[in-house]
């Protein structure tokens, strides 16, 4: 016997048929009885309107807000690393600036002491502050989305939390703070000779660094390695993507290159121009030490190796001032001289590096010379030149005339001391002049 | 263009293809997330991560027919998860959808605005069922694919939706 369908039966399947679920069978025996029945008419017309009004209670935004909708998506899908990549690399700049100004300012000192070459240590140093700056930068990433599910922890994940929730956000900004003043710090623990730094520390941290910096370039490759093997999608955008790294940032870039060559350039210059001075005061430890022999052929060496150096006759001096302290007034007269022959090449062989303030110890140095082995005429024209050469401030002229009174040139100093006084009144140096002038020579 | 030659060109590398497919979804894939979460920054915020994690996968995708589910499968799946964190709806959003409110529209809204609440007060559960059913048309048994369930709890779910819309908007369907 065939069963017939009773109304509760039939209203169970009217949203299936509705909705065109229900085979064919069912859906003819169905039909046929709603054409039959005013109940479940009434409730295939209410389940209509239910339909209805949930369909008509969707809502949409604006039509602008669909204009920049696909791009949204696509930088999406670009990434956080991108951004990762482009703050690691801007605070390893700004560490290695502050680094490069710290030491420029002398607050501390890697590069000086150590033994590598400068290129490699340069190479090894950008290494070490971009590489730090990625691993930090991917550690904050992971760590961000500890204990997610994988589905979750996709690199949009960290933008998502950042778009929602102000507290991430400035989370992420006191974190990449903290990654520049961590760098700046770690830098000079781990840039070795730091006496509380066993050396073991030093090399693990230099390998962690390392291997950092080296699983963060493929990362932050992605988008080059898909453009070039054009395997997907990423190909596409990769190429607008390089196209904007290469034609949005050029100034940023630029600026950013430029300030770390002039860094670099700066502390690498100013290691050599201050190296003679580093070898005398290596020298001056020693002697005081009492190991004079020492002294003696470090100064030596120093001036065989830094005999183009302004700083050079610094070593000079003080070689001569040991040899007459030890009881050879020959071997330091003999110094003496040659320490002005060195002079007399450096002063002919200028080199566009050095700044005034370098041309003005080396005079500085060679009157010094010159008073020590007595010629006080060629100690007066050197401090001729300085005065020529200096900057005309109170402080430059004030040594001059000091120079012109010790070499016996006391008309001249006195010439000098009135112009103090006259055009830098009511300053130290003025009085200090006076009192020159006025004291008994 | 059928959404299966479309997926085909997304899997071959075209950016075109892809964004095709967001053009042609994306309206409402945000309605969906729109209903979902009564937020129109959450809304705009999900329907966006659909998309990219549907370009991640697009390779998962067995059927490239069934591209529509398998988004809204997507979305449902992210709502869920981030249900803890999306805020609830916002008076703002109501401004964003009719900037001038005409006398005429305003029992329309008036209509919607209680449909809303209606769908808001179900179980989180229900509304999912409820919305994908009603508002997207999907299938039951696309749902239940969807949601990673039996049909039979599809079909309870939704029925015991059914029974609590139709009381609380009785006048509206009477």
């Amino acid at each position: 016997m065939e069963h017939r369908m009773n109304c509760s039966e039939v209203q169970n399947l009217i949203p299936q048929y509705l909705s065109g679920e229900l085979d064919d069978d069912t859906r003819r025996e169905v039909e046929e009885h709603i054409s039959g029945c005013p109940d479940c008419q009434e409730g295939m017309r209410r389940e209509q309107s239910l339909g209805d009004l949930i369909g008509q209670s969707a809502d949409d935004p604006p039509e602008e807000y669909w204009d920049s909708y696909n791009d949204k998506v696509r930088s999406r899908i670009r990434g956080v690393v991108g951004m990762l990549w482009r703050l690691g690399i801007l605070a390893g700049c700004l560490a290695g600036l502050i680094g490069g100004f710290a030491e420029h300012m002398g607050i501390w000192n890697f590069a000086s002491s150590s033994t590598c070459p400068p290129l490699l240590r340069t190479i090894e140093m950008w290494c070490l502050v971009v590489g730090l700056a990625v691993v930090l930068g991917f550690l904050f990433k992971r760590f961000s989305t500890y204990g997610l599910p994988r589905y979750e922890r996709d690199e949009t994940s960290l933008k998502h939390a950042i778009a929602m929730n102000p507290v991430y956000r400035w989370t992420l900004v006191s974190l990449f703070v903290l990654l520049l003043l961590g760098a700046a710090v770690y830098l000079p623990l781990a840039f070795i000779q730091s006496p509380f730094m066993p050396g073991w520390a030093v090399w693990t941290l230099r390998v962690l660094v390392f291997i950092g910096f080296a699983s963060g370039i493929p990362g932050s490759c992605r988008t080059i390695t898909d453009y070039l093997d054009g395997r997907d999608l990423h190909a596409e955008w990769a190429r607008k993507s390089i196209k904007q790294r290469l034609t949005a940032y050029p100034i940023v870039t630029i600026t950013m290159l430029l300030l770390m060559v002039t860094c670099e350039w700066q502390v690498g210059m100013l290691k050599y121009v201050n190296a003679p001075m580093e070898c005398r005061q290596r020298a001056d430890a020693l002697f005081s030490s009492g190991d004079t022999q020492s002294a003696v052929s470090i100064l030596e060496s120093g001036i065989r190796k830094y005999g183009d150096r302004y700083g050079v006759l610094d070593c000079y001096t003080r070689l001569g001032e040991i040899y007459k302290k030890t009881g050879h007034p020959a071997e330091a007269r003999d110094t003496y001289r040659a320490g002005t022959r060195a002079y007399k090449y450096l002063v002919r062989h200028p080199k566009s590096y050095y700044r005034k303030q370098d041309r003005l110890r080396l005079l500085s140095d060679a009157a010094n010379l010159y008073f020590r082995l007595g010629e006080n005429k060629s100690a007066f024209d050197v401090s001729t030149v300085r005065l020529q050469t200096g900057p005309d401030d109170a402080e430059n002229i004030f040594s001059v005339a000091l120079d012109y009174e010790c070499a016996g040139y006391k008309d001249e100093a006195k010439v000098l001391y009135d112009r103090i006084t006259i055009e830098f009144p009511n300053t130290l140096w003025a009085h200090a002049a006076k009192d020159c002038l006025n004291a008994p020579h | 263009m059928s959404d299966g030659e479309l997926v085909a060109g997304m899997q071959a590398g075209s950016a075109d293809a892809f964004d095709a497919l967001v053009e042609r979804y994306r309206k409402s894939i945000y309605r969906l997330a729109k209903a979902m979460t009564q937020n129109h920054d959450a809304a705009g915020d999900l329907s966006q991560e659909t998309f990219v994690l549907a370009y991640r996968r697009i390779r998962q995708l067995k059927n490239p027919e069934s591209f529509g589910p398998w988004l809204r499968k997507i979305l449902v799946n992210l709502c869920i998860r981030r249900s803890a964190k999306i805020m609830p709806a916002s008076l703002e959003d109501h401004e964003i959808e009719s900037p001038e409110s005409p006398s005429a529209d305003a029992e329309r809204n008036m209509v919607r605005d209680k449909v809303r609440n209606a769908i808001m007060e179900l179980d989180p559960a229900e509304r999912t069922v409820v919305l994908l059913y009603y508002m997207e048309g999907m299938k039951q048994t696309q749902i239940a694919d969807a949601l990673g369930c039996p049909v039979g709890t599809v079909w309870s779910r939704l029925n015991s939706a059914r029974c609590k819309l139709r009381g609380r908007l009785a006048d509206l369907i009477s």
